[in-house]
């Protein structure tokens, strides 16, 4: 391939603007959360912090709420990822190589589901969930998430992808189907288990409308709520505010900037979703 | 072994005492972590007297509302909770608390409050909270200004008051009228003086909107000039007050406020340099009116789900104790820089015999503040409360919005053509400069106001008619019979009864088909997903089809539930609801999507060149993919903080791009466009990555075939890579207003809905758009019917759209 052009001055200064607004909200939130009250609250408005204090974190960290949200959002996000991975991994397994009747119309069923928009389940949803006694709980984030119709979508299209001779040979050995799953499948496919690992957990990271009916008890609340939450509980200490925004934001910008190839590769196949 | 024996059994012992001790969970609104703490140390004294434990959980003052709303739904509210003061009618009228008269010690304990405290509470002969803590409007001035400025005595009468406003404002000082401004629930304030009432029930009991009232239009114009006729700083603003308040800069100087009594603590704590330079006064009585002041602050509740009625009813009894009044009190006011003081809503915390009390250090030398308060809590009026009040209060409240927009619109134009800014032009009005326009401003604003409340008084009253009908034909009878109703089956499991019987079918079909039987690994497989899907999706969505054609209020059992056929679509678009939101919707994807996508374009190509850095630049403009919108909003709602003293705003004023602050969040106009922004700024990072994915599949040949033939740059971009990347931008364009049509977070967030509960989706309900509105008709109206339908509604456009896609996919693959 030969070489493809290097931008002008003007595209450099293109980029050169587009990252100032981008990282520009990032920039204002790091020097207000190091304001003291005194300079955040003065009618005078700056934009470098002139005497850096670390009160607003403490501040955050006495309430004890960050830190716990941080922990449940970890927890609900670790069990859906790790059972999206698995049970998607190996619903696209029988999808994707499996004949057996009535496969296309399951599969079709399953994808339906993608089409419902989250609002429309949002009433039901609650209602179900009153019923089933799950309210101010983790299930109704954990358990319907386990295993998305995206998650077996995107495994059969990787699986539909391996070798038949692979399989062949595993069965040939006397493995059984879900033995050929465990050491042939999941081996191979490592490559879509971060993706559907990344997109599941990401989604349900940041997922706010459903906790935000569902969850009562401060204790149980995840990250997001309690970042919104914010507002009413510090009202008006836009310091402390900050400060709940950036410790919610730099693990997973940390985590990016390490992971940025792999993340970036999953999410652009995310836009297979509807296309 | 016996002293085995005797330690086992008191270890039984000890547990069956511990199982017998009664605990209460007591909700309670804080606006810090030291309110929790108070409470505890309150409920502990409690639990020495009683042996009652109390569970304190706190709430904030952003969320209080949904905590208590689906709490009630969902059938697990706590036994006693602390609201605010509509709390008690909008939880009572709806079934979800006890009738306080209820209970043998209710006399003593209404005796405690002043009478014209109670009417809030009632509803025909039920009392469903009692006050708990105060708020109370005063002014506060600072002496040495006023001196100079020739004001010798703080405002007695509102036209005083105007006065002194104009003194300050032509003195080029800024004025501030602080929490209640621009807020529908305080106008009693300003229309109980002329003797009106905005809704009154009849002596039938039917209920009338007495808006068209001219004395009641004139309380309200009076509130808009206090409100809108000046250079108010923003009401988001309350955290700043104290400093400009103190500030010894003249540019930024509030030598008067009007505001709640409990900023005074915090401008005593916080700015103890100016302590002699202060005063407080009562907010002054209306010319030729009564002086009146209304009432804010805490009541408290008990639930109707309790299991310990009597207890939460002592517990209720006892947070009005003089003891615990006096604690919290004490607690209050000896908070160094947080400290605030309290007014006790219990007369005798104010009787003699407890004078000595009031002699702590702490309570005197407080610059008037207790002798104004105690003068101000015998005026508190309340007005009784009428079913669906809230619900017009809201329409109310969108006619204030529009009234600003209105008042502030005619004064931009006006100091536009004398080439000034507004708060120039506000300046030389206060020093007479302009006194034509003055009067004119004024008639056009009664004008106008007139107009307004003509046309949205015969709604109004309609729909007060129907909610009071509503009520009478039903809640009366269910709240009645509630137990019969809970043991009724209901939907749902008759739903969970079909699933079950699919999923047992199905499995006895495979295991003992000899078709299927050799499949059955694989239908083991898929079978996580599929049961998840059936019951998490698909019977949920056959639910909330049924719903749409139902009336339900979820905090009554689902049996209740009533068909009304197409009723909820039909009301949704006759009364234009649907056309306004679905519009707002569509206006905001088609604003969002089309810029997202030219930016990301322009930036795509320029980062798919052989760029210096790429690792860098890339994860620069990727970042905003992974961070949570919520923390985004977060940010942005402070970026975007309307008046003067907003980051941006410091920008633009300081660069004279704008003469006058741009009202980002307290605008109609401008709103929209906030949320527009903070949508393409998140969404940037997305389409980039898809484009330059698209970029990278154009065949290099075709550039360097072009370079060959001498294409200029541009038209390289236009040319090649533009319609190489045809699919990506029509992908791209549906996903976008797939999204757009979905969005709820970014609303949510701007519109302070997170710090303040009764904060609608934009002013005017300028961002109501669809999953909002659905939201606000669900959790906030609790019409789950009506919800349903607006869900089924939203899933026929996303179904058409998603057809528009297909069609387009089928087409490009035909290609």
């Amino acid at each position: 391939m030969r070489k493809r052009n290097a931008p002008t001055i003007f595209g450099y200064l293109l980029l050169t603007i587009g990252a100032i607004l981008l990282v520009a909200p990032f920039f204002y939130m790091v020097m207000t959360s190091l304001k003291s009250n005194q300079e955040a609250t003065e009618p005078v408005f700056s934009f470098l912090v002139k005497n850096p204090t670390l009160d607003p974190y403490k501040r955050l960290m006495d309430a004890g709420l960050v830190g716990r949200a941080a922990f449940n959002s970890l927890v609900v996000a670790f069990l859906t990822t790790i059972a999206n991975m698995y049970f998607g991994a190996l619903a696209g397994f029988a999808f994707a190589k499996h004949k057996f009747p009535g496969r296309d119309g399951l599969f079709l069923a399953l994808l339906s589901t993608m089409m419902i928009p989250g609002a429309v389940l949002l009433v039901p949803g609650f209602l179900l969930f009153r019923d089933f006694g799950w309210l101010d709980t983790w299930l109704p984030l954990i358990v319907p998430s386990l295993c998305g119709a995206f998650s077996v979508f995107l495994a059969r299209q990787f699986i539909v992808g391996i070798p038949d001779s692979l399989l062949e040979a595993a069965k040939i050995e006397g493995c059984s189907e879900f033995q050929i799953f465990q050491r042939v499948i999941l081996p191979v496919s490592k490559s879509l288990l971060a993706t559907v690992g990344i997109l599941t957990f990401l989604g349900s990271w940041n997922s706010f409308l459903g906790p935000l009916i569902i969850l009562q008890d401060e204790k149980k609340y995840t990250l997001p709520l309690v970042i919104a939450m914010l507002q009413g509980r510090f009202p008006g200490q836009q310091n402390t505010q900050m400060a709940g925004a950036l410790i919610s934001i730099a693990p997973v910008l940390i985590l990016f900037f390490l992971f940025q190839k792999q993340i970036v590769e999953s999410l652009a196949s995310s836009g297979l979703k509807e296309g | 072994m016996r002293g085995l024996c005797t330690l086992i059994l008191l270890l039984v012992g000890l547990t069956i005492s511990q199982a017998a001790r009664t605990t209460i969970k007591f909700w309670a609104v804080v606006g810090t972590d030291r309110d929790v703490e108070m409470y505890r140390q309150i409920s502990a004294d409690f639990e020495r007297e009683s042996g009652i434990h109390v569970e304190v959980t706190p709430l904030a003052w952003g969320n209080f509302e949904t905590k208590y709303l689906t709490a009630m739904a969902a059938g697990i509210p706590p036994d006693v909770g602390l609201t605010n003061m509509g709390g008690p009618f909008k939880y009572g009228s709806i079934g979800g608390l006890l009738n306080l008269r209820k209970f043998r010690g209710s006399p003593e304990l209404e005796a405690q409050f002043s009478p014209q405290m109670l009417p809030m509470f009632t509803e025909g002969d039920a009392l469903y909270g009692v006050p708990f803590d105060l708020t109370t409007l005063t002014v506060f001035y600072r002496k040495s200004i006023f001196n100079k400025l020739g004001i010798n005595r703080p405002p007695q009468t509102w036209n005083e008051l105007n006065r002194a406003i104009d003194r300050v404002e032509a003195a080029d000082y800024r004025y501030y009228f602080g929490w209640i401004n621009g807020q529908q629930w305080a106008l009693p304030l300003f229309t109980t003086p002329y003797g009106a009432t905005g809704i009154t029930t009849e002596l039938d009991g039917s209920p009338k909107v007495n808006w068209q009232d001219p004395n009641y239009q004139e309380g309200v114009f009076q509130a808009l000039r206090f409100w809108f006729m000046h250079d108010s700083p923003g009401r988001d603003l309350d955290s700043r007050v104290p400093g400009m308040f103190a500030s010894s800069d003249k540019a930024t100087t509030v030598p008067l406020m009007v505001n709640l009594h409990f900023l005074g603590t915090q401008i005593k704590s916080t700015h103890p340099e100016i302590n002699d330079d202060w005063a407080i006064a009562k907010w002054p009585r209306a010319d030729g009116g009564k002086e009146t002041q209304i009432m804010g602050g805490t009541a408290l509740v008990i639930f109707r789900d309790t299991k310990h009625a009597e207890d939460s009813f002592k517990w209720v009894q006892y947070l009005n104790s003089v003891k615990a009044q006096q604690k919290l009190l004490t607690h209050r006011i000896q908070r160094g820089e947080e400290a605030n003081f309290t007014v006790s809503a219990v007369s005798k915390v104010y009787a003699p015999e407890n004078n000595e009390f009031w002699q702590a250090p702490e309570f005197q030398s407080d610059n008037g503040m207790r002798q104004v308060i105690g003068e101000t809590v015998s005026r508190i009026t309340s007005q009784s409360s009428v079913v669906g009040a809230d619900i017009v209060g809201r329409s109310e409240q969108n006619l204030l919005d529009r009234m600003n927009s209105y008042i502030t619109g005619k004064l931009t134009a006006a100091a536009q053509s004398k080439g000034l800014s507004r708060t120039q032009f506000i300046q030389r009005m206060a020093r007479g400069d302009y006194n034509d326009f003055r009067s004119k401003i004024e008639s056009d604003i009664h004008t106008q106001l007139k107009k307004e409340y003509d046309s949205i008084t015969p709604e109004a009253q309609a729909t007060l008619v129907a909610e009071k009908q509503k009520y009478a034909n039903r809640y009366g009878e269910i709240i009645q019979n509630l137990d019969s109703y809970r043991k009724k089956s209901t939907i749902l499991d008759t739903g969970k009864v079909i699933l079950g019987i699919i999923f047992i079918a199905t499995f006895v079909f495979v295991f003992f088909s000899p078709k299927l039987r050799p499949h059955l690994a694989s239908y083991l497989f898929i079978a996580v997903p599929l049961i998840l899907a059936a019951t998490f999706v698909f019977l949920p969505a056959l639910v909330a089809l049924y719903l749409s054609f139902t009336e339900y209020h979820p905090v009554l059992p689902l049996s209740t539930v009533r068909l009304t056929g197409t009723q909820n679509y039909q009301s949704a678009i006759a009364s234009g609801d649907a056309a306004a939101s679905f519009t707002k919707t569509a206006l905001y994807a088609i604003l969002t999507v089309p810029i997202g996508v030219v930016l990301s374009l322009i930036l795509a190509y320029q980062l798919n060149l052989k760029v210096i850095g790429q690792r860098t630049w890339r994860f620069i403009f990727f970042s905003p993919m992974v961070t949570s919108v919520v923390s985004i909003a977060l940010i942005f709602a402070q970026l975007f903080l309307s008046g003067r003293e907003g980051w941006i705003n410091t920008l633009l004023l300081s660069l004279h791009l704008v003469k006058d602050p741009i009202e980002f969040l307290n605008s109609e106009v401008t709103f929209p466009w906030t949320v527009i922004t903070l949508a393409i700024w998140h969404g940037l990072a997305f389409t980039i990555l898809i484009f330059i994915a698209g970029l990278q599949q154009v065949p290099v040949a075709l550039y360097e075939a072009a370079e060959m033939d001498g294409a200029s740059r541009s038209r390289q971009f236009w040319n090649i890579a533009i319609p190489g990347l045809r699919p990506q931008i029509f992908f791209i364009t549906v996903l976008g207003i797939i999204g757009s049509f979905q969005v709820f977070e970014t609303i949510y967030l701007l519109a302070g809905k997170s710090e303040n509960a009764g904060a609608k989706f934009g002013p005017n309900g300028s961002a109501l758009t669809v999953v909002p509105w659905l939201y606000n008709t669900a959790f906030e109206n609790f019409e789950m019917g009506k919800a349903s339908a607006i869900a089924y509604m939203l899933f026929a456009i996303l179904l058409a759209l998603t057809a528009v896609q297909y069609i387009g996919y089928r087409r490009k693959e035909q290609n």
